[in-house]
Formats: structure tokens, sequence, C-alpha cells
């Protein structure tokens, strides 16, 4: 009974999944010897390379946010070409608000790191506008699931203010994913859990994680959000 | 350095099933299938396990004289007295 996303046939789906295999190992990995650039040249398909950057947007970057190291030039670079080959739809309105989001945790991240990207080419433009989030826990888990890239530690204050007024919401969105045995959306809203997890930690917290760690073990993109979560749970607050 | 200084990656031209791939995989939200409890899948599971707990004889090795909780013996002695 399969309890994991395999790849999506194509070949984007692979090597989003190596890539998200190759960011996994850089937040376990003592050091700085990540690279985007070697990744992605190593890879060989390039244009599957810069639409993996692009699926897993702000992600890229968690090496190097969450393990306090300096984004190196090229590496920016070639998320800016991730950017520009693969830019934001102008004719899809309904899913213009996911795209917002998700520009907006990357040109957060990427100014974090000290890049300005406010003028790439591709970029969705970044707005303040911002939408209440769904009143009923269960759409409320949907979005969240499908805003993971905004997750921490790429999350606003403001949002984490927001959360902490849904938390009981937002657990019951995990122990829902759990029972669905969806490990990937289980892996994102843990991850969306710890956006305060260093002042208060929910008790399901730690035994979801452990949990998805066993039942994710294969799924590279499940792994790279519980480790996500791990870093940022020990992560000192800003 | 601007994406020209990564000249193997500034003129990629992306096919479109890659853009896409790009966009079900950025959209994409929860499995649309639940493979838990309560799901048709589940569900399916639950009634298999229940089926092979079911005996086609469930007195088989049950007392008669218990099978009702005595009541049969009851009424029998009743009817003698």
């Amino acid at each position: 009974m399969p309890i994991t996303s395999a790849p999506t046939p194509g070949t984007v789906g692979p090597a989003v999944h190596l890539l998200a295999g190759a960011l996994t190992r850089a937040l376990l990995e003592e050091g700085d010897g990540f690279r985007l650039g070697r990744f992605l040249a190593d890879s060989g398909d390039r244009s599957a390379g810069l639409a993996a950057v692009r699926v897993l947007g702000a992600d890229v970057l968690t090496p190097f946010v969450l393990k306090g190291l300096p984004l190196p030039g090229e590496d920016a670079a070639l998320i800016e070409a991730a950017v520009r080959v693969y830019p934001a739809p102008q004719d899809q309105p309904r899913e213009t608000a996911l795209w917002r989001v998700r520009e907006a945790a990357l040109v957060r991240a990427l100014a974090a790191l000290g890049v300005d990207a406010s003028g790439w080419e591709g970029l969705t433009p970044v707005r303040p506008a911002r939408q209440p989030p769904a009143p009923e826990w269960v759409p409320l888990a949907v979005d969240l699931v499908r805003l993971a890239c905004a997750a921490p530690p790429f999350t606003d204050a403001t949002v984490r203010e927001e959360l902490a007024r849904r938390r009981l919401d937002l657990t019951r969105g995990l122990v829902r994913a759990l029972l669905r045995r969806d490990a990937l959306s289980a892996a994102r809203l843990a991850r969306w859990l710890t956006f305060d997890a260093v002042t208060a930690r929910p008790p399901l917290l730690a035994p979801a994680l452990e949990h998805l760690e066993i039942v994710g073990a294969d799924d590279a993109r499940v792994l790279l959000e519980t480790t996500i979560a791990r870093r940022t749970m020990t992560r000192p607050p800003a | 350095m601007s994406v020209r200084d990564v000249p193997a990656f500034a003129h990629v031209v992306p096919t479109a099933q890659e853009r896409i791939e790009v966009q079900a995989l950025l959209t994409e939200g929860e499995a649309p299938s639940s493979h838990g409890p309560g799901s048709e899948r589940g569900a399916a599971l639950v009634l298999l396990l229940l089926a092979t707990l079911l005996s086609a004889d469930p007195d088989r090795d049950e007392p008669v004289e218990d099978a009702f909780g005595g009541v049969v013996q009851n009424l029998a002695c009743a009817a003698l007295f």
C-alpha cells in the first residue's frame, strides 16, 4: 500500500526528488559543502534541474539560511535562471495567490542572504495583499500543505501570529494527514507547527516527526520537510 | 554575479511538458485519496479482516446446554415439572 509520494512521471518529478535528497543531506551534514551549481552540473539534465529549483522554491536556500552560510553568487544566479526559465503564469488567476505567497517567501529568503531579487524576470509581483486564513480547520490544513514553501523558517511575523491563534486547528490537520497516511502533507504540517517550537512545542510534534521519518524513509521530499522542521526547532529565534 | 554568468543555464529552453510538470508539482496539495482508516481502501481492509474473524460455526465448541445461556435447559426442566 503506497503511503509516500512517488516521483511523478516525466523528468521534473525525479529531479525534484534528487534535489530534495541533496538538500536533506546538506542539512544533516556539518560543514558548508553544498553548492547548488555543483548539484545541477552533476545532474545532467539542465532543464529538469532548473525546474526542480523552481518547484522547491525557497527550500533550496535552507542549507544556507538554517546553517548561517553565505549564498554563493553562482547559486543565486542559478535560482534567478530558474525563475526566468519557469516564470509565474499570468493567465491562471486561481493560482495567483499561491504563486504570490511562494514568491514572497523566496524573495524574503534571498533578502536574508543579502540578495535583492525584486527586479528578477519571471517573478510574480509580490504585493502585501493578504488573504485571511480559512476559518475551518480542514481547508486551513489543505491550504497550508500547498504553501509549504512559505513554512518555517520562511514564515513572517504576521503569519506566525495568525498560526498561534490556530494551533489546535493546525494540530488537527496534522493528525488528519497522519490518519490518511498522506506522509508528505503530514510532514509539511509538522513543519508549519514549528512556527514557534522554540517557546511552545506541541507535544505531538516530536513523535509525529519520528513516525514520518520512518514511514517516509524512502521519500526524499518527506525527509526534506522533516529535516527542515528539526533544524528549525533547534534554531534560536530571530 | 548575474544569470548571464552561468552560461550553461542561461539559454535553457524548457519543453511544454516540463512547464506543465512544474505547474502541477508547484500547485499540488494533499493526496487526493486516503489510505487510512475511513477511506474506501481502509474500509475494504477492515471488512476483509472481519470476514477472516467470522466463523461458519461459532457454537462448534460450545456445549448445547450453554448455547443460549441455559435457557433451553431451564425450559426443559419447566416442562418436566
